[in-house]
């Protein structure tokens, strides 16, 4: 199924696109979307979303219809579903 | 009502308002839920604000606008000529010389009888949670995410509420922190992301968006008119101007305010 993977402020300008669309199927985790996501971007989008592990940064915020999602938490996956990742910004 | 010698109503422990006050404020008392009250209210006020800079500096603007009796102010050094595109409470002739010394002389200007304290050093683990002791809220408003989290220990150790608010490039975030209750800033993110610098591109209209809001959050928290954004994040793209309300929840483990028992009727 495709999911739609919404990117905001820096991880945006990492992404060099407002959202992407990626095909995932149903057992698919959070974790496994945003490796998914950082295979298709850069080294620095890479970096920011994943560690030397691969495994998901605490930093990253991910939003599901705009409510947070643990990184843990499983996902019950649907088509056109959108994901956000973020970071918190600190601009003052 | 009866008052005491020092302006104090004997019944709620609130400072009175003169006439001066009223007259000051007469437009905004008029606004639903704020009356002689919320602007009693404001008067008794403490608010802490971490640095005075594009959204610092509109945050205290904005308060010693509304009556806000005591507004302290911590940022460090001189101001730059890279300054003044956003932080409006600087001036050109002032370049050089302190921060926060120019930041109270504008305050006072606008509102003579406002109290400022001001700090010439930025927020720090060694210096957080004096600084919050002397506040009933803080605005966290700095640009590193070292003192946004030395911030944030001490006012999850301290039981005070936080206005979050931060911008870059054409974005703006809020929330409003209430230690117990809501998400803390390390639930959301228990260390910085790695792409943040020090220095980041901004326009002093989206840093001063971010301090209106910020200085309201700050006038409901204090009055209890309204809804505030606990338990909530604001996110707005002025590039778009488009503004979404994104819940946000605490981390049961959070090793900040796992912990934190104070419960706040907000």
């Amino acid at each position: 199924m495709l999911i739609h993977v919404r990117f905001d402020s820096q991880v945006r300008r990492l992404a060099g696109c407002n959202r992407i669309s990626i095909d995932v199927n149903s057992s698919t985790s959070l974790e496994q979307i945003v490796q998914q996501v950082a295979k298709e971007g850069t080294e620095q989008l890479r970096s920011t979303l994943l560690d030397d592990q691969q495994s998901l940064r605490s930093s990253i915020l991910v939003f599901l219809d705009d409510d947070l999602v643990a990184k843990d938490q499983p996902l019950v996956l649907r088509e056109g579903l959108e994901l956000t990742l973020t970071t918190l910004i600190s601009g003052g | 009502m009866s008052q005491s010698i020092q302006g104090r109503d004997d019944a709620d422990g609130l400072p009175a308002l003169d006439e001066l006050d009223r007259s000051v404020y007469e437009w905004q008392m008029w606004a639903e839920g704020i009356g002689e009250l919320g602007q009693r209210k404001l008067k008794s006020a403490s608010v802490l604000i971490s640095r005075v800079g594009g959204v610092g500096g509109t945050v205290a603007f904005q308060l010693a606008a509304a009556g806000v009796g005591k507004i302290i102010l911590a940022h460090a050094g001189p101001i730059k000529q890279s300054d003044l595109n956003r932080q409006l409470l600087m001036t050109y002739d002032r370049i050089g010389q302190s921060r926060v010394e120019t930041a109270r002389t504008r305050l006072l200007a606008l509102n003579p009888r406002l109290n400022v304290e001001i700090y010439d050093e930025n927020v720090s683990e060694q210096n957080a949670e004096a600084l919050v002791r002397n506040a009933s809220i803080v605005v966290d408003c700095a640009p590193l995410f070292e003192e946004r989290f030395a911030m944030n220990r001490a006012i999850v150790n301290q039981g005070k509420p936080m206005v979050e608010c931060a911008m870059y490039e054409y974005e703006g975030s809020l929330t409003t922190i209430l230690p117990g209750t809501t998400a803390c800033l390390a639930c959301l993110s228990p260390i910085a992301p790695t792409a943040w610098r020090r220095e980041f591109p901004v326009f002093g209209a989206v840093a001063g968006t971010v301090g209106c809001l910020a200085a309201m959050e700050v006038i409901k928290l204090i009055t209890g008119v309204g809804e505030t954004l606990s338990g909530s994040m604001l996110v707005m793209d002025l590039a778009t101007t488009t503004f979404s309300r994104r819940k946000i929840h605490k981390n049961q483990n959070c090793s900040v305010c796992k912990d934190c028992e104070q419960n706040f009727t907000d």
